[in-house]
């Protein structure tokens, strides 16, 4: 879309393109991609189930189960057949998704908003807190990071709650140093200078100023982190050192199926699957996110 | 170069003690008694009393935490508080099956890695391209627990190609040399013990290389499809340099150095995949130690494995920083 403007001597009209918002822009960019179309459809798909999930599921996903009817096959009563217990897989899997979601969203919200703070008060200020906060990262990087979040849980105990502070707590480092480079990169810009000439105080200008000019990259590294939260955190589960039964945690019912997948294979096909799902969903996104927030391969 | 090895090392010792520091502060101060953890939840006051006194856990923190940094100083990690071995040896005598789980991953998911991300680039947009780069998709969206497992049902209870778990079959341990069964089975010229040590690696190593592989194949087809973009390579296919050898010789060999970069940083989040590699698989390595010692709230063993890996993997980074020299003489260490 276009306008004819006039310069300031009235003499020629030059064509420019009306502004449109990054945002916008981003998000048409991310329209023409099929894969993370494709990505966000699942994760659209998954935000239903969790959100309606308990509407949707044709029987009790906790309790609903009877011996008589433990490790059937698909068929048509259970589509998806029965756990150990007799429960329903296709509802087990269906609660499943509003766990994952939560987990891989409150995991990555936690260690995003630590990481930025350590980050943006790391990168702002420089010198002797930019050093002691990062070698403070350093130490936490020292360790693989599923190592560690096996070590929190085994000293604070298993639950959700827990699996999500141990997944936060050993993301945020990662979280940090992005935001430091971000912020590095920005804090000498002029309108940071000059927000800083009227007399902001740090603060607001880290808040309103920095942050919302580094947000791309936090964003694409956030929704990756997600997929790699809800990896870690079915990794506990299965380990038995994540959420509990009988919790309806797809990692926690690929563990327990384990033990029967010699002669019920379904126990463990079908939560890996709906793993497998919805982490490449979010992959799929977080790369379209990605190509269409890169400077580097916009066209035209 | 020398200056900047020693620098590294110097830096590694503040790096080992807030590691250190971290570990003993999270398992002294959120761990349940580890003398009620030995005794039951039934034992007497006075017999719990004189257990923490044995044990050393009734003197206060700052001095078991000196203790604790004096003998790891030693090589003593601490001891089992069931077993009663030290953590060190049982560590050792598990470590080479880790490396060798670790390594043959790392070689897998290179090799395959990238080969499949050179074809991606080369052959760009067209259905080797695609299956690729969903294989690389898949790669890095299945839980390798998952697909240890379904590797178990198909190639192992289905097929019967592989057997389902442990290192090598009972009685064919070769003479020990490094640890390494496979590599000690060709010294020794154990061809049986070679055969059975392959076997039971390929699929556990497989499932541990799958996401490295995946990680490896992307970054090597974003890196070729830059380098076949440049002008270098333009010069050597206008020259009539034979195309096989300026995708060799003049992209790839151009596109290495991030490529290593990734494979490094792959070798240590190996180290984490193993303990579930392990688990999965009956591996008998240090993750699958871990993991036992978690469940049994066997907290020393606990500290010492997880002090002892972050070690390891500090050092591997550190060697992978070094290699960069070797391939890029640009990178200049000051």
């Amino acid at each position: 879309m276009t306008e004819e403007v006039k310069n300031e001597s009235n003499e020629e009209i030059v064509p420019v393109e009306q502004g449109v918002s990054p945002w916008r822009d981003m998000w048409d960019r991310l329209k023409q991609n099929k894969a993370a179309m494709f990505g966000l459809a699942i994760v659209g798909l998954l935000v239903f189930f969790a959100l309606f999930g308990k509407y949707l599921t044709p029987y009790d996903p906790l309790y609903g189960g009877s011996l008589k009817e433990s490790l059937q096959g698909p068929s048509r009563a259970h589509w998806l057949g029965t756990d150990e217990q007799g429960r329903d897989m296709l509802s087990r899997i269906i609660a499943g998704a509003a766990i994952s979601l939560r987990v891989g969203l409150s995991a990555v919200g936690i260690a995003l908003s630590c990481g930025m703070l350590i980050g943006a008060v790391a990168g702002y200020y420089g010198g002797k807190i930019d050093m002691i906060l990062m070698r403070l990262m350093d130490i936490m990087l020292a360790f693989p990071s599923l190592l560690l979040a096996i070590a929190f849980m085994s000293v604070l105990g298993r639950g959700i709650e827990n699996a999500i502070i141990a997944i936060s707590i050993v993301t945020i480092p990662q979280y940090a140093r992005i935001v430091r480079g971000s912020v590095l990169s920005v804090k000498e810009n002029e309108y940071v200078q000059a927000a800083r000439a009227i007399g902001n105080p740090d603060w607001r200008i880290i808040l309103y100023h920095v942050i919302p000019n580094i947000l791309p990259p936090i964003i694409v590294r956030a929704t990756l982190g997600i997929s790699i939260a809800i990896l870690d955190t079915s990794a506990l589960g299965f380990l038995g050192l994540g959420v509990q039964p009988p919790t309806a945690e797809w990692g926690t019912m690929l563990g327990a199926g384990r033990a029967y997948f010699f002669n019920a294979n379904h126990l463990v096909l079908f939560p890996g699957l709906a793993i497998t799902f919805t982490v490449m969903a979010f992959n799929l996104l977080g790369d379209g996110l990605r190509d269409a927030l890169d400077p580097r391969i916009r066209k035209g | 170069m020398g200056k900047y090895i020693l620098r590294r090392l110097l830096y590694l010792i503040p790096v080992v003690f807030g590691v250190s520091v971290l570990v003993f502060t999270v398992m002294h101060l959120f761990t349940s008694d580890p003398a009620l953890t030995i005794l039951g939840q039934h034992a007497t006051d006075a017999d719990a009393a004189a257990l923490r006194e044995e044990l050393g856990f009734n003197l206060p923190l700052v001095q078991q935490y000196w203790n604790f940094l004096t003998g790891m100083l030693h090589g003593n990690f601490g001891t089992s508080l069931f077993t009663h071995t030290p953590v060190f040896t049982e560590v050792m005598s598990r470590f080479p099956a880790t490396i060798e789980l670790a390594l043959f991953a790392i070689i897998f998911a290179s090799v395959v890695g990238v080969t499949l991300g050179v074809i991606s680039a080369v052959r760009r947009n067209t259905i080797f391209d695609y299956a690729s780069m969903t294989i690389s998709l898949m790669g890095v969206s299945m839980p390798i627990f998952w697909l240890g497992l379904i590797m178990i049902v198909v190639f192992s209870l289905k097929l019967g190609w592989f057997p389902v778990s442990g290192r090598i079959q009972m009685g064919y341990d070769p003479a020990h040399v490094t640890g390494l069964y496979i590599l000690d089975s060709i010294l020794t010229g154990n061809t049986a013990a070679f055969k059975s040590a392959v076997e039971h690696i390929i699929l556990p190593g497989t499932a541990l290389a799958m996401y490295s592989m995946a990680i490896i194949a992307r970054m090597t087809r974003s890196t070729m499809l830059e380098t076949l973009g440049q002008d270098y390579i333009r010069t050597a296919r206008a020259k009539g340099i034979e195309e096989r050898l300026v995708i060799v010789r003049h992209a790839l060999r151009n596109a290495m150095i991030p490529i290593v970069t990734v494979i490094g940083l792959q070798m240590g989040g190996l180290l984490g995949g193993a303990v579930l590699t392990e688990t999965v698989f009956s591996w008998p390595g240090v993750g699958s130690y871990t993991v036992e010692s978690i469940l049994k709230s066997d907290y020393p063993v606990v500290q010492g494995t997880v002090m002892m890996m972050s070690i390891i993997f500090v050092l591997v980074n550190l060697g992978v920083d070094l290699i960069y020299s070797v391939l890029d003489p640009r990178i200049k260490y000051s």
